[in-house]
């Protein structure tokens, strides 16, 4: 992977981390980072997808059954 | 039916941020439908429950990467259904449940692994954000930590989770 794929992936999960606030209220600049090439859109939907992936595993903890929440209340 | 007044005034901000939105929705993979995207996301709404609506214009904006996450999920399981029905997939749909049940619980214990090895705060951290839905603003002022230390500990943890999805998918 290029020097360059790597700091866009990071820059598009920064994207996708910020998105995930219920408070992101910064949608003309993430319009504008996407506007900049289609590999920002294409970086952007797989940090999207990864991030999804993760809190969809974790909301499963309390359903597996073998495995229980062990993070202290 | 006549329109009730939180439907109305979200209409009337459309209408208003409607540049800005087609802008957006454009550059989030609609590009030139997305005239006909933000026509389909308003039916959406209209159609939807009557709420209140503290902010609008962020609840339009959300509303549409909402949209836009809706599309391409529909995409990619349509042409996954494509793909396994031409029989070039390997039809998890075909596997035992109790198989599937098993990889999942597998990628459980390697997402868990992976954010405790970030330390405890972390861990706590990524899940209030992103379990709990609460606000980098708000898990600031909970742990006493700045918001610049929030982002970075967020940022390790998706670093960490991206990579680990990776490493999942490719084995």
């Amino acid at each position: 992977m290029t020097t360059h794929q790597s700091e866009l992936n990071e820059a598009a999960r920064l994207w996708a981390m910020r998105v995930a606030d219920p408070a992101f209220d910064d949608w003309d600049e993430l319009t504008r980072w996407l506007e900049i090439s289609p590999a920002h859109l294409a970086a952007y939907e797989a940090a999207v997808e990864s991030d999804e992936w993760a809190a969809a595993m974790l909301a499963e903890e309390d359903t597996a059954k073998e495995n229980p929440r062990q993070r202290r209340p | 039916m006549e329109p009730q007044a939180g439907t109305s005034g979200l209409h009337a901000t459309l209408l208003n941020e409607r540049g800005r939105l087609l802008r957006f929705l454009a550059a989030r993979g609609a590009t030139h439908d997305a005239e006909d995207v933000l026509h389909d996301l308003w039916q959406k709404i209209a159609a939807g429950p009557e709420r209140p609506v503290a902010d609008p214009v962020s609840y339009l904006f959300r509303a549409a990467e909402n949209h836009m996450r809706d599309i391409r999920r529909a995409t990619i399981s349509r042409e996954k259904r494509q793909f396994d029905w031409q029989g070039l997939g390997d039809a998890p749909e075909d596997e035992p449940a109790g198989e599937r049940i098993l990889i999942a619980r597998e990628q459980l214990q390697h997402v868990q692994a992976a954010l405790a090895s970030l330390g405890s705060r972390v861990d706590h951290v990524f899940r209030r954000y992103r379990l709990d839905g609460v606000g980098q603003a708000e898990i600031a002022s909970e742990l006493g930590m700045s918001l610049s230390s929030v982002e970075k500990d967020l940022q390790k943890a998706y670093r960490t989770l991206a990579e680990l999805r990776i490493k999942l998918n490719t084995e």
